[in-house]
């Protein structure tokens, strides 16, 4: 996956890097962060096929493991790229609730 | 989790997959557990549907992988294509290897070209049954007495060849055109990769042998007795003096 690629990629890579985006997690880490401002409980197969996807595109790195935990942390090109798709994400918010409340009034 | 059936899991990942995260996925499954975070049961099912996920995606990119791979393939074939078709620097009649308004002539499996003027004689397939062919580009004294310099003119002559003479075979062959070529002391190239032997000599001897390539049509050549000349369709562009001709199979 290309920083481009995140575009069209799942809402789970966007929830992971927005989780990274708030500073480096380990697996248990994310998981819990997600499933608390995302209601998504990822688990440990799915998470790690995000995380690989964000390693090889450069959007995320492995920091050197604590102990048994093996922390991640967003990268530069990271941050732009989830900024790009939650900017992108508003703005179809924006323009959808405009619509939704003209539709209710 | 029972180790025997995340192994078990894990193998199900592709390799590079595999090598890279599983023990990163085990210590997380371990705590995810220990937290009372999730079950067994589930945390098999997520591996099992996340492995599926991975493999379909390592096929896909193996596929791609093949794409480029048979589109790399494509284009070498076609680059062959277009460099012995005469579209490529070693190609057999294309403009880098034949100049603007020069003629081309074959021998078997070699090449070369000529310009119209001065005059320039081009001999092929000469040897010691004598004349097979003599192709002049222009007024010339065409005759038996081949490959020797006529005095200010310039001939060429194309004869069959076994091998490089062990005096140069061991020195390190110039590429003409893609083709390898052993310099003998005088005036004589060895191109036993299409198995010729040039002589050249006059003024624009060297000009014209830096025009040896590959013929178009390979494999006109024949050995002993006595090889027949091969002359691609390109002989009516010049003037042919025939002494005795053997007609190319």
């Amino acid at each position: 996956m290309t920083v481009e690629g995140i575009r069209g990629s799942s809402d789970r890579s966007v929830l992971v890097l927005t989780s990274l985006a708030g500073g480096p997690k380990h697996g248990y880490g994310l998981i819990k962060d997600i499933e608390g401002f995302a209601g998504v409980k990822l688990g440990p197969g799915t998470l790690y096929g995000c995380l690989a996807k964000l390693e090889q595109a450069g959007l995320v790195e492995a920091l050197p493991a604590e102990d048994r935990r093996h922390p991640y942390r967003i990268t530069a090109s990271g941050l732009q790229a989830v900024r790009e798709r939650l900017v992108e994400s508003a703005r179809i918010a924006e323009l959808g609730l405009g619509r939704v409340a003209g539709a209710m009034s | 989790m029972n180790s025997w059936l995340f192994r078990s899991l894990v193998v199900l990942y592709p390799k590079a997959w595999r090598e890279r995260y599983s023990k990163e996925v085990g210590d997380l499954s371990a705590e995810l557990l220990a937290a009372g975070e999730t079950t067994r049961l589930h945390l098999a099912l997520g591996l099992a549907m996340s492995a599926l996920a991975e493999r379909v995606r390592s096929l896909h990119r193996a596929r791609l992988v093949a794409v480029l791979s048979d589109g790399a393939a494509l284009a070498v074939v076609v680059a062959a294509l277009l460099v012995t078709n005469g579209f490529g620097p070693g190609g057999s009649t294309g403009p880098r290897v034949t100049p603007v308004g020069w003629s081309p002539s074959s021998y078997g499996d070699a090449q070369v070209s000529a310009p119209p003027s001065p005059p320039v004689l081009v001999s092929l397939g000469s040897g010691r049954t004598g004349l097979e062919q003599v192709i002049a580009t222009a007024a010339s004294t065409a005759s038996g007495q081949l490959c020797l310099a006529a005095p200010g003119g310039t001939v060429v002559c194309l004869l069959p060849m076994g091998m490089v003479p062990p005096a140069y075979a061991g020195e390190k062959p110039t590429v003409i055109n893609g083709v390898p070529v052993y310099f003998g002391p005088k005036g004589d190239f060895y191109a036993p990769s299409l198995g010729v032997e040039v002589t050249a000599s006059g003024p624009l001897a060297r000009r014209i042998v830096d025009t040896l390539t590959r013929n178009r049509i390979p494999g006109c050549l024949q050995t002993s007795p006595r090889p027949p000349a091969c002359v691609t369709g390109v002989a009516e562009t010049v003037k042919v003096k025939v002494s005795t001709i053997t007609p190319a199979k």
